[in-house]
């Protein structure tokens, strides 16, 4: 199983608003997902958590105050509680318009320029490598 | 040996190497070159620079569970489980061609001279059987090989270690480091790395993608289905794939006549050899020598000092992330290494243990590792309106000093056979007991505590401390050790078995001793040592009948 079901869905964006909530310049998961593609991802290279996912989701589906029962899952069940941050984060971290608000390019690639080595070899930071006076023992 | 043609696995080939790791691939590819037909079992398969997630949106999702470094998480058919519940660390590895350097950080570096005489120079562990003055001309020619990228001159080691390729950068992270160093006058140098700084070989040139411990995307890291196996293979060498063996078998005379094995299909078959090699690794070895067992060798091949298994080495690894109010790029690679130290390497007894540690600088990465380092924060410190706050505070602005702690040899961590657990193919799997000492705890602990200074003075403005990763590194050492005496050792100086003279190991098994750096560079190093010994006494070496 990788795919959560619409009402699962609805409770993980719920969840969202609590653990991950929209600012004046962050939006909420639901808001910067609004299709689920990104959700889907996740789903998919977690594929081994959907379950106990949303077996947590439907324990939270219908909590009369949400942001107390998440908050006593992180205090009372830890592991299941790492479940759904894990899918809620790792999915709002995805995003793109998400990471460019966070300044995070993502993994990727980015040559060095190729001066940039040498340059740094001839500075004062590496000058303090020089002057170190100590030595491997002879064997 | 004869140097006839490789042949099918029908018949008898002159080398049969047991894993296609970094040793299997530099032994595979220095035997074939010279003639020898050679066949390679191994348990997994080829790997595409395609498939590695580094590159990939989901990165950190798929390095937890798919991509990760430890074969009890990633369950895949073509690795072993291991039976981890009598052991404070668990080992990584991973089955393929390449082995466990389609992983690896490519942190490369040598051991020091006195790593090879702790006996002499500290009273504890062992000597080696060879001198760093030895292996050195065996590690130039593997730098070269693979492409190592660094700076000559480092002062911790005798002159003669030169990079072939320049180095990468030590980039944000590495000179905030430094600059904390220079304040303590604590020794510092730009870390060599098997990444190559220039297209060279089969290597492309680093992209800094900073994923290096889930596989390069980008084909720059120097693991050894690149830079050893195309040209094993273009000399000849035959390399089987998704092949797990379950016995080295032996002839009459006990010595080594080849291995059975089961084939991608499950179907049990036999490949004959005049000289078996085992490159599995530290556990790898151990469990294979020991389900070789037969009548004469009841307690495992090659097993009569009963040292087979024994002296399990690991090497725990700890870390501190610091946390700067500047930003550091820290998702930039090679990661790999940026800087290293081994300023509290060498034994000092008036610390209070023996033996000492390698550090080295790594950037962290993505958001969902920034968030992590505030795990143990309060609800409303980490979540809530407070996550955009520690995202904004960490994201970007974290290194980390992690450090490699040297493990003494003892008798009592050990590989043995599970009685239940089974890999994919119903061979017993390895069981590992291995208790962290308290010499290691106390040189951990100490070294942690300087590492909290080397941030402190580099100007971090908070550190998170991680005592011991349980799931780091996968250093597999010591469980074949190498020495003159057969009473006290399992391989003689050139890595050939006592016991049974044609059969040879090449891997992390034969260190008598762990030193405190990645051993990658001593393994593949020692490999090609006994290489180039098989070829060149080919015409004295015994064989099987």
């Amino acid at each position: 199983m990788s795919t959560l079901a619409q009402a699962d869905r609805n409770v993980l964006h719920d969840v969202a608003d609590v653990l991950i909530p929209a600012t004046k310049t962050m939006p909420a998961l639901r808001d910067a997902d609004p299709g689920g593609t990104w959700l889907d991802r996740a789903c998919l290279a977690r594929a081994d958590l959907v379950p106990s996912l949303a077996r947590a989701l439907r324990a939270l589906a219908g909590t009369a105050d949400l942001p107390a029962a998440v908050r006593s899952l992180h205090g009372d069940d830890r592991a299941t509680f790492d479940v759904v941050a894990t899918f809620v984060a790792g999915t709002y971290y995805m995003i793109p318009q998400v990471r460019e608000l966070i300044g995070y390019p993502g993994q990727r690639r980015t040559p060095a320029a190729i001066d940039a080595a040498a340059d740094e070899l001839s500075d004062d930071v590496f000058q303090g490598a020089l002057d170190y006076t100590s030595s491997y023992r002879p064997a | 040996m004869s140097t006839a043609k490789p042949s099918t696995d029908t018949e008898t080939v002159d080398v049969l190497i047991i894993g296609a790791g970094p040793s299997g691939a530099v032994v595979a590819n220095e035997m074939a070159r010279n003639g020898f037909s050679v066949v390679c079992l191994e348990q997994g398969r080829w790997f595409n620079n395609n498939e590695f997630p580094g590159d990939k949106q989901e990165w950190e999702l798929l390095s937890q569970q798919k991509w990760s470094a430890d074969p009890n998480i990633r369950r895949s058919r073509e690795d072993y489980p291991l039976a981890v519940d009598d052991s404070d660390l668990h080992p990584l590895m991973i089955g393929g061609v390449g082995g466990s350097s389609l992983l690896y950080g490519a942190q490369w570096m040598r051991l020091l001279p006195s790593d090879f005489r702790m006996y002499s120079l500290d009273g504890v562990g062992d000597n080696w059987p060879l001198s760093y003055d030895d292996l050195a001309p065996y590690y130039a020619k593997i730098d070269r090989a693979i492409g190592v990228s660094g700076v000559e001159g480092d002062p911790m080691y005798p002159p003669g270690m030169v990079p072939p390729l320049p180095p990468h950068p030590i980039g944000k992270i590495g000179r905030r480091a430094a600059t904390g160093m220079n304040k303590l006058g604590w020794h510092w140098w730009p870390a060599p790395n098997a990444i190559a700084s220039q297209r060279v070989g089969e290597l492309t040139r680093c992209a800094r993608i900073g994923t290096c411990e889930t596989g390069c995307p980008e084909g720059a890291k120097a693991s050894f289905d690149i830079t050893h196996w195309p040209s094993a293979i273009r000399h000849g060498a035959q390399l089987k794939t998704r092949c797990r063996v379950r016995k080295v078998t032996t002839d009459t005379r006990g010595r080594a006549a080849g291995a059975i094995y089961f084939d991608a299909d499950g179907v049990e078959r036999r490949q004959r050899a005049r000289v078996v090699v085992l490159a599995a690794n530290g556990i790898g070895t151990a469990r294979l020598l020991l389900l070789s067992a037969h009548g004469d060798a009841s307690d495992g091949l090659a097993n009569s000092s009963g040292l087979v298994g024994k002296r399990l080495m690991l090497h725990p690894n700890g870390e501190v992330t610091g946390i700067y109010d500047e930003p550091l790029d820290s998702w930039l690679g090679p990661a790999g290494q940026s800087i290293h130290s081994l300023e509290f390497y060498e034994t000092d007894t008036s610390r209070g243990f023996v033996g000492g540690a390698k550090w080295q600088v790594m950037p962290t990465c993505g958001p969902l590792r920034a968030l992590s380092l505030h795990d143990r924060a309060a609800f409303d410190d980490r979540w809530g309106p407070a996550v955009h706050d520690r995202i904004n505070e960490t994201l970007g602005r974290s290194l980390q000093w992690g450090i490699i702690s040297q493990d003494m040899p003892e008798d009592t961590n050990a590989v043995t056979l599970d009685d239940t657990l089974t890999d994919s193919d119903g061979i017993p799997a390895p069981r590992i007991h291995y208790r962290i000492s308290e010499n290691t705890r106390r040189l951990m602990s100490f070294n942690l505590d300087r590492v909290e200074e080397a941030h402190l003075a580099a100007g971090a403005t908070k550190t998170v401390r991680t005592d011991l990763w349980p799931d780091q590194p996968g250093h597999l050492l010591g469980t074949a050790k190498m020495g003159t005496d057969p009473a006290t050792s399992v391989v003689d100086g050139w890595g050939l078995a006592h016991d049974v003279p044609n059969l040879a190991i090449v891997d992390g098994s034969t260190m008598p001793t762990s030193g405190a750096v990645n051993p990658t560079a001593t393994i593949t190093a020692m490999a090609l040592r006994t290489a180039e010994y098989l070829v060149a006494n080919a015409r004295w070496q015994e064989i099987s009948q």
